[in-house]
């Protein structure tokens, strides 16, 4: 009873007071950027948000992902749609899609005269329809007012322009899109734009702004909505985890709607990991009644291995192999559920001195992925017992471990993992297919069941396979046939998503190995992915302690059948790539890519993706082939964004799976990569020093 | 000295120096289990505490994992654990936003009404290390009555995040009957009371 009435006397205490200011969150706006209603604003979200909104208001409709790339930069991705395009001048679409890009920058951070001051570039290699730069200023007001004022060019110079500072906006013919047009930024009419937010609790609202969008195509010439005034109002609710609803009046005729989603991924939705705690690191005799007896007696050998197992059966992580001698023993593990590398060290420490003789202090743990060594994580065990309760102890903890190469074999002696190979393991799970932009049905989807299943034959040997079988969707594969004058590498991807019922995904044989300290390789034979089959090999080098890495992968594959089952078209081509990988730290980590792409052109895939320790990535990738824009088609080059959410993530809960999206504006055959499984350098740095530095504060949990 | 009594049946090291498998096998029937279940259950009969979790409207009981002379280590039934030195919280496991470590100051640093510093890490949802750094004073409290027989201190402490309020509630013997502690932004503050029976 005293502790429930402590507890409701002291509710007043619970709340953090945090600096003026900080509590007003940066808002988004129609276009998805940080803003106002239709206008942006100065401020950027925080470091790391991604965030989703949809917007609508009369024929107007927008689908955007943003992403706060950096503290000041950040980008959008944009799907558009107006409606009612043909209504009054003729077109070929009744509703008008398209597709943009945008990029900000904040060039003055708010101090305590000083407004946030944020340069943004709206649809800068898109066709250009939606083109428009600002420069937009935005001041806090104590903790619930901000007010934004600034100027546009553009879009955003076509209402109230006050002249074009910078000379006439020249015409540009965009062609196939795709290509900046640098020659058009902060040309012709500029007009001033202002607003104001006021938030009146944590959960509401209000903004009112004046826009400085004419909407000169859709409202002047096509008719599509009436543009009676310059003033939007509007209310938002928000739930105070990055869910919001906003309602609008926008233009003095239309009412607007928006649903946005900021996701930060700081801040898990379930706080972090709720998993159970950890085993106790367990004390040793006094070192008097040490002894070494057992040394060479096998069956305590394997007595510890199997008390290994048992205690790490828990975390799911599998005992390889176990070597011990008087001081030093080495556990190889299979990491299987932990969704943290360190973690899984952590705990196979923690395993260990619970079931190893007290004159054994080198743990060396060696993680094993497809079969191979990937490093050799050296713990010393009187570190575990000082630091298990120290302050600090991960910091301490990695100055004092060591991230060594790994030798392919285990040690001489080593007792091996029980009922590991041969080993036949499969199951069944649904899956979800889309396909998106399809101009006459933007969003297309199938839903479905997938069956995998695996044979480990000997470590790194395995065959594998995956069929899928529709149960229900609305991807009819009816949509543009593909235009395309380069081979129909990918740009069939309609008819494959329509014909495969049921479909082999894939169907392969896999071999991995170490042939080398710092070498690691794959081969991989069979059905590799659902358009391709044929042979693929691939050489990773990789140093464990280097924040770099080079790779070269070659391939023979044929085109199979769009019904995805074992015959193949008449296309086949040798394609491959030498890559090189860095990571700068921060969890930027940058890739290229250079060789010949399944079209049988020559070029680069540039990749840089931000990745937290967490495993959320948010990345972006182009590539430039020998293949002119103008035979490329609608888009120019192969571009995307993607975006991985690990499941442990979002849960708390230990697992491993993923949820990954690619989002492409188009896919086409220029720039097209064959898309095998498990790829090494992934599979390999989890295990290497950068990585698990970035994800060693979980080595403890 | 206290022994680490709770998990000591656990090294292996005393059965395998002189004995053979069957024991081994013995001690390792307290780790069996399916996979995402805890490691290890406390002993039956264990010493327990209450555990409220404020913010999140929970209140439950923890027994007695482990001792190691001022350190002990409490688990839930879920596998989620708190660890305590002379009665601070020191860390959490399975809280979702867990305090990882922390500096916490010694009792005797608490009733002498010392001001002094104090570290906090945590995990944020990145899995990231945070250190917050706080500078703390100790103030009187006038909740005694909740505890009788106690001493109800204050431990008023202010870092740039914020400031946070821990609350002790100290018996005639100078140990902790009570207390309200800070552990992080996500979980709150944990209330933790000795389970007297």
């Amino acid at each position: 009873m005293t502790i429930r009435q402590a507890i409701l006397g002291g509710t007043a205490l619970f709340a953090l007071t945090l600096p003026a200011g900080a509590e007003m969150q940066p808002s988004l706006a129609f276009t998805g950027v940080t803003g106002l209603i239709d206008m942006p604003s100065g401020d950027q979200q925080s470091d790391g948000v991604l965030s989703f909104t949809k917007s609508q208001f009369g024929p107007v409709g927008r689908t955007t992902l943003s992403f706060q790339i950096t503290p000041r930069l950040s980008g959008s991705f944009r799907y558009s749609a107006v409606h009612d395009w043909a209504g009054v001048v003729p077109s070929t679409f009744a509703t008008y899609y398209d597709r943009s890009f945008d990029v900000r920058y904040q060039i003055a951070r708010e101090g305590r005269y000083m407004p946030a001051v944020t340069v943004g570039f709206q649809d800068v290699i898109g066709t250009g329809q939606h083109a428009g730069e600002y420069i937009a200023a935005t001041k806090t007001f104590g903790d619930k007012i901000k007010v934004t004022a600034g100027l546009g060019w553009g879009r955003y110079g076509s209402y109230g322009s006050i002249g074009a500072p910078f000379g006439e906006r020249p015409e540009i013919d965009y062609g196939t899109g795709g290509k900046p047009r640098l020659g058009q930024w902060f040309k012709g009419d500029a007009a001033p734009f202002a607003g104001v937010e006021w938030q009146m609790s944590n959960k509401l609202t209000f903004k009112a702004e004046y826009s400085s969008d004419a909407y000169l195509e859709e409202a002047g010439r096509r008719k599509t909505f009436d543009r009676k005034s310059p003033f939007n109002f509007g209310v938002e609710y928000g739930n105070g985890r990055g869910m919001k609803f906003g309602l609008y009046s926008l233009y003095g005729s239309e009412i607007g709607l928006s649903v946005q989603l900021a996701i930060d991924p700081h801040k898990s939705p379930s706080g972090g990991s709720v998993g159970p705690g950890p085993l106790p690191v367990s004390a040793r005799p006094a070192a008097s009644g040490w002894s070494s007896d057992w040394v060479n007696d096998r069956g305590s050998l394997t007595a510890m291995r199997d008390g290994a197992q048992t205690i790490l059966s828990h975390d799911g992580i599998v005992v390889e192999s176990l070597a011990v001698n008087r001081t030093t023993a080495q556990l190889r593990i299979r990491n299987t559920k932990l969704d943290n590398a360190p973690q899984a060290i952590g705990r196979s420490a923690r395993a260990l001195a619970a079931v190893l003789p007290p004159s054994v202090e080198v743990f060396e743990i060696v993680p094993v992925v497809q079969g191979v060594a990937i490093s050799r994580v050296v713990i010393r065990r009187s570190d575990l017992e000082q630091l298990e309760f120290a302050a600090g102890q991960d910091g301490l903890m990695w100055q004092r471990a060591q991230v060594l190469s790994a030798s392919r074999r285990a040690p001489d002696g080593a007792v091996i993992g029980q009922g590991l190979y041969p080993k036949f393991t499969w199951k069944a799970s649904p899956y979800i297919a889309t396909s998106l932009f399809d101009p006459t049905n933007p969003l297309q989807a199938d839903l479905g069941v997938r069956v995998t299943a695996r044979y480990d034959v000997a470590p790194g040997l395995y065959f594998s396979g995956s069929v899928t079988k529709k149960i229900v969707g609305n991807i009819d594969g009816t949509g543009r046939p593909s235009d395309s004058v380069l081979p129909h590498v990918r740009s069939d991807a309609n008819q494959y998503a329509a014909n495969g019922d049921p479909a082999i995904e894939r169907l392969t044989a896999a071999w991995y190995a170490k042939p080398g300290q710092n070498l690691y390789s794959r081969v991989t034979v069979g059905y590799l992915e659902p358009m391709y089959g044929g042979v693929s090999a691939e050489l990773l080098w990789k140093q464990t302690d280097k924040p770099y890495a080079l790779g070269a992968e070659i391939a023979y594959v044929k085109q199979r059948n769009f019904d995805q089952l074992f015959g193949f078209r008449d296309y086949s081509i040798v394609t491959g790539h030498v890559s090189g990988y860095y990571a700068f730290g921060s969890g930027f980590h940058a890739q290229v890519d250079v060789g010949r792409y399944l079209a049988g052109d020559l070029g680069a895939t540039f990749s840089l993706d931000r990745e937290f320790a967490s495993g959320v990535k948010v990345g972006a990738f182009a590539t430039l082939t020998d293949v002119p824009f103008s035979k490329f088609g609608e888009g120019s080059f192969d571009k995307g964004i993607r975006i991985e959410l690990p499941l442990a993530w979002l849960s708390g809960k230990p697992t491993q799976k993923t949820s990954k999206v690619t989002l492409r504006p188009l896919l086409r055959g220029g720039g097209a990569r064959l898309d095998v499984e498990d790829r090494l350098y992934n599979s390999v740095r989890d295990y290497h020093a950068t990585d698990l530095d970035a994800a060693w504060g979980r080595f403890w949990r | 000295m206290i022994p680490r009594s709770v998990v000591a049946a656990t090294t292996l090291a005393f059965l395998l120096a002189g004995c053979g498998s069957p024991i081994v096998k013995a001690g390792l029937s307290r780790f069996a289990g399916t996979p995402g279940t805890a490691t290890v259950q406390p002993a039956s009969g264990a010493p327990e505490i209450w555990l409220t979790l404020p913010q999140r409207g929970v209140k439950f009981t923890m027994s007695l994992l482990e001792q190691d002379g001022p350190v002990t280590v409490w688990a839930a039934k879920d596998g989620s654990q708190v660890v305590l030195r002379n009665g601070f919280l020191i860390s959490t496991r399975g809280f979702g936003r867990d305090l990882m470590s922390a500096e916490a100051p010694s009792l005797a640093t608490l009733t002498s009404g010392q001001a002094h510093q104090r570290s906090y890490f945590d995990l944020d949802g990145t899995d990231t290390t945070i250190r917050h750094s706080f500078t703390c004073t100790v103030e009187p409290g006038d909740k005694a009555a909740e505890m009788p027989g106690t001493r109800h201190v204050i431990e008023a402490c202010a870092a740039e995040i914020g400031t946070i309020r821990n609350e002790f509630w100290i018996d005639s013997a100078g140990s902790l009957r009570k207390s309200k502690q800070w552990v992080s932004q996500g979980v709150g503050y944990a209330a933790v009371e000795r389970k007297l029976d």
